[in-house]
């Protein structure tokens, strides 16, 4: 067969040439190419036909000319798209500013949502590496715990070979010391294989993890050494009483921005404390001492196959505790992990929860559509200006797909100088303003190496440029030229939509200011909220033994700074221990308190009924217990009513009123309290005269440097104990308030250039009323009653619509708190929107007067 | 002569266009010049030349002598124009005076 040339190649040669010159070009490159046949065979002249064709590739050879009036065309369109551009300033600065805005808030949303699933999958073989995690029928309820036994990764690792590397890992706090530092750490402890499953490189030295030694992390290596090279240097850490000391044998790199979990020190998993270590090798106790398992498979396939291999091991595991009824295991993917941890009971590999990401994705979204309609109803208000000019170029000839498109060049052209400031303002404004509400580090932007975000930005610039200029271009080249010619064109603000636009512009930003005053209000009503105990002046020291205890009561009888004093197991407003109460017609988990026969009076816990926990009596009457009201009501308990907790039996001699003692996004809990020993006491809460409590801090802070000059001294305000909670609604109102402002001034800003259009399309009518002695005030009503409706609709749809919202919100993120929405934030908002308006009115009329009413009436 | 300036390659088409009297197409005049002068020369470019010595005027073209290697396609064969050959024969003429001028003795 006769070779031929690829039939592609003649395909693209096809498209671009001009079918005047094809002939010719392609008998010469057939020709040429059967030279090449001949010469060096037909697989050299196949691969290199290409190269021929591409050397007719030129200008010369297209099949469109050049086409220079377009080219004038497109220069002329930018032209007086930049006049008119700068001819209103004003609006003009409003659309650009409000786009880049909601541009730059955009991109900050999208950097952080990227970054919440992509969470872990920095590590190399992701797909292969996954989290087990248990299933437990918890209360009759199917449970995904994070933890697991500690004997399963080992296990799993000897029975079966497509197991490659398992590591176990268990977070604890310790006290570690150099030289004269001394703070309260978060210690890892786990498996070797830990470093081999996860990507954490080192600055410098091994992490073999072997006895005695600790790899630490950056930022530790700059707390304790400074610039002193750390590697060789020994640390203290005290682990559960135990002092233990390590050696620094690495450094861990920067960890990466979308790493869920990180380390400080990770030392071996054989230095966790006695208890657990000896359990390592047993199935028991699920619960107290149990790890995070991962795993790093051979491949992904294998999954199957262990999933039914270790289904064996569940009933090995559920008769060692029969407390947990373990029902499986899950292997969940590591990429995955992060973003599903709120599904587990606790995590090691956590990520935030969706609703915030939700909301922020909806908060971006609201802003842009603010930004997009007050550029539609600009747009289309202030072709109002330039109707002329698209009249006569109808009668010249111009076709309406002409217009369109010059219209639509215009707007890419505005966009993208939105785009650009957008950029900018998010790295000089928005990725600061993150930093400053959410901690950590400063969001990065890669335009560069980043294909995805260069596409996001690349799709919200096309997106962007439609959204807003389609409907202006259509609706403006839609006039017909006689009726603009001849100035009877019905305009601006009778048309529908451009007051659909405008009310659903007058609506979001009631919503966004009403949001931001609703929330301002529930943070101070939360914050003014009754705890259920007097938390002020009181002192907590957390203890770990008898000695520390013996040391502070000698010191509490004596000081005269004391008013009085209790002893605990827990702090309240921290965490409880659970048990679970029975009477013979109920059964529940319960929060239960070990405290002293003081503790009610020291925290000013209110009785409803009985009496507190007599310390005379306390002997042989600690058998009985203090409920909290929730509790009675749901056990349905009266005074000296027996209820069984652990499987003993406690007499009712109290009732207390409800109290705080978790934070305000969950709801009051049952609680009982009952009497703990001296050797279980693990705090101190010290009711401090007014005004004394650094002085006795400081007192208590060098008598335990004396005593226990190893171990760390930390104390608590009882004050503060929901300051996370707060920071963390503060966190939330700081966002909402931040929405708030930006969609104020967004939408306010809208409103003003929109109402300064529609009166400009006026400015005959105001004119000759203001010369005929019509008064400003007149004149402002008559402007007004063009609005009286839609704001009307706008208001009453932003109160029925927030209040729906926040209602619902507040009921299900503030479930400790009940929160009053009162009237304020509906007036507020009205008068800030009428606020607008009227400036914009009155600025617009003083205008009016301030110039000859010649100037505006006159036609030539 | 004034407007009727000529470049080097298109000096150089036009007078392998002339040498090959009827034969004078694109592949043709490549070939040619690498032959008589080692330089080889795009086809592309030799396309666009032809084209513009058609607009100046120098050459007419026609197409005709299909060949089968050629897929049955014409070829744009270019003969010389009166004006073509004139140019020629000015280039032509102006080069020996010049080159005259180097060593008188030798005419």
């Amino acid at each position: 067969m006769k070779p031929s040339p690829p039939s592609w190649a003649d395909k693209f040669l096809k498209w671009f040439c001009n079918a005047h010159y094809l002939e010719e070009i392609q008998g010469d490159l057939y020709e040429m190419f059967s030279e090449k046949v001949r010469r060096k065979g037909s697989q050299y002249a196949r691969n290199t036909y290409i190269l021929d064709v591409l050397k007719f590739f030129r200008w010369s050879n297209f099949k469109l000319k050049i086409n220079l009036p377009k080219v004038i065309i497109f220069k002329s369109y930018l032209k007086t798209g930049l006049r008119s551009f700068l001819r209103n300033k004003v609006t003009s600065a409003i659309n650009v500013i409000g786009l880049a805005t909601s541009i730059s808030i955009g991109i900050a949303v999208y950097l952080i949502v990227d970054e919440q699933l992509r969470l872990d999958e920095f590590h190399p073989e992701v797909e292969k590496i996954y989290t087990i995690q248990s299933v437990i029928n918890w209360e009759g309820k199917q449970e995904t715990w994070a933890r697991t036994p500690q004997m399963l990764g080992k296990t799993l690792l000897n029975d079966l070979p497509e197991v490659k590397h398992t590591a176990r890992v268990q977070v604890k706090s310790a006290i570690v010391r150099y030289n004269d530092l001394i703070f309260s750490e978060r210690l890892t402890f786990t498996d070797p294989d830990y470093f081999k499953i996860f990507d954490f490189p080192l600055i410098d030295g091994h992490h073999r993890l072997e006895l005695n030694q600790v790899v630490i992390s950056r930022e530790m290596a700059l707390k304790y050494f400074d610039k002193e090279d750390p590697i060789g240097k020994t640390i203290r850490v005290i682990v559960n009483e135990q002092p233990n000391l390590f050696v620094v044998t690495a450094v861990a790199k920067r960890f990466p921005r979308t790493a869920s979990f990180r380390f400080d020190f990770a030392v071996s998993i054989d230095h966790l404390p006695p208890l657990v270590s000896t359990s390592l090798n047993s199935w028991k106790n699920v619960n107290t001492q149990s790890l995070f398992t991962f795993i790093k498979l051979d491949s992904p396939e294998s999954l199957d196959l262990i999933k039914t291999k270790t289904s064996g091991y569940t009933e090995t595991i559920n008769e060692a505790n029969p407390d947990w009824p373990l029902e499986g295991f899950r292997f969940e993917p590591l990429s995955n992990t992060a973003e599903n941890s709120q599904y587990t009971r606790e995590c090691y590999a956590c990520g935030s929860t969706p609703e915030v990401l939700v909301m922020f994705a909806i908060i971006s979204i609201l802003l842009f559509t603010s930004a997009c309609f007050n550029y539609i109803n600009i747009a289309v208000a202030s072709s109002g200006k330039r109707l002329k000019e698209i009249g006569l170029r109808k009668v010249i000839g111009s076709t309406r797909r002409q217009i369109i498109f010059q219209f639509l060049i215009e707007n890419t052209v505005m966009t993208f100088v939105a785009i650009i400031m957008g950029i900018l303002l998010a790295r000089i404004l928005i990725f600061p303003g993150v930093q400053s509400i959410f901690g950590g580090e400063l969001l990065e932007m890669n335009l560069i190496q980043d294909f995805r975000l260069m596409a996001f930005i690349g799709s919200l610039f096309i997106f962007m440029s439609i959204c807003t200029g389609a409907y202006p271009a259509w609706y403006i080249s839609s006039f017909e030229p006689n009726v603009i010619l001849r100035g009877r064109e019905r305009f601006g603000g009778k048309n529908l939509l451009t007051k659909i636009f405008l009310t659903v512009q007058f609506f979001l930003t009631f919503f966004a200011i009403a949001a931001g005053i609703i929330f301002t209000q529930a943070n101070e009503q939360q914050k003014a909220q009754d705890w259920g105990y007097n938390p002020e002046n009181l002192l907590v020291i957390p203890i770990s033994r008898t000695a520390h205890y013996e040391v502070l009561d000698q010191y509490a009888r004596q000081s005269i700074d004391i008013q009085s004093y209790s002893t605990s197991e827990v702090q309240i407003g921290r965490l409880a221990k659970n048990e679970v109460a029975e009477t013979l017609t109920e059964k529940s988990t319960v929060d239960v308190f070990y405290v002293d026969e003081q503790f009610l009076e020291v925290m000013e816990l209110e009785l409803i009924e009985g009496s507190s926990f007599d310390p005379d009596l306390a002997n042989q009457l600690n058998k009985s217990v203090i409920l909290n009201q929730k509790m009675a009501t749901l056990f349905q308990s009266r005074l000296f009513d027996k209820i069984t907790l652990k499987n003993e039996e406690f007499t009712v001699i109290g009732i207390t009123k409800d109290f705080h003692h978790r934070d305000f996004f969950q709801p009051i809990k049952p609680a009982v309290f009952k009497l703990s020993t001296k050797e279980n006491t693990r705090y101190f809460a010290l009711k401090i005269r007014p005004d004394r409590m650094d002085k006795v801090n400081t007192e208590i802070a060098s008598l335990w440097q004396e005593e226990f000059p190893d171990e760390l001294y930390t104390s608590r305000v009882q004050a503060y104990v929901f300051d996370r909670f707060f920071s963390q609604s503060g966190m939330m109102i700081d966002v909402m308030n931040f929405t708030a402002v930006v969609a104020i001034i967004l939408s306010s800003m809208g409103l003003f250039g929109l109402i300064s259009l529609l009166i400009v399309t006026r400015i005959k009518e105001l004119s000759i009323r203001n010369v005929l002695g019509c008064s400003q005030l007149g004149s402002a009503k008559l402007i007004s009653k063009q609005f009286q409706w839609m704001m009307g609709i706008s208001v009453v749809l932003g109160i029925i619509i927030s209040r729906q919202t926040f209602e619902i919100m507040f009921e299900n993120v503030f479930q400790g708190s009940d929160i009053k929405l009162g009237v304020t934030p509906y007036i507020v908002a009205t008068g800030i929107i009428l606020g607008t308006l009227l400036l914009a009115i009155f600025y617009h009329l003083r205008q009016l007067i301030a110039t000859n009413p010649i100037a505006n009436l006159r036609t030539e | 002569m004034k407007g009727s300036f000529i470049g080097e390659l298109e000096e150089l088409v036009l007078l392998t266009a002339a040498g090959l009297h009827n034969e004078a197409y694109g592949v043709a005049i490549v070939a040619e010049i690498a032959n008589s002068t080692g330089r080889k020369i795009n086809i592309g470019a030799i396309h666009t030349v032809l084209r513009r010595l058609e607009d100046k005027g120098y050459v007419t073209s026609r197409l005709g002598g299909a060949t089968n290697e050629r897929g049955g396609r014409r070829k744009r064969i270019y003969t010389l124009t009166r004006a073509g050959s004139d140019i020629l024969d000015e280039i032509y003429s102006i080069r020996t005076q010049l080159y005259q001028k180097i060593n008188p003795s030798r005419s």
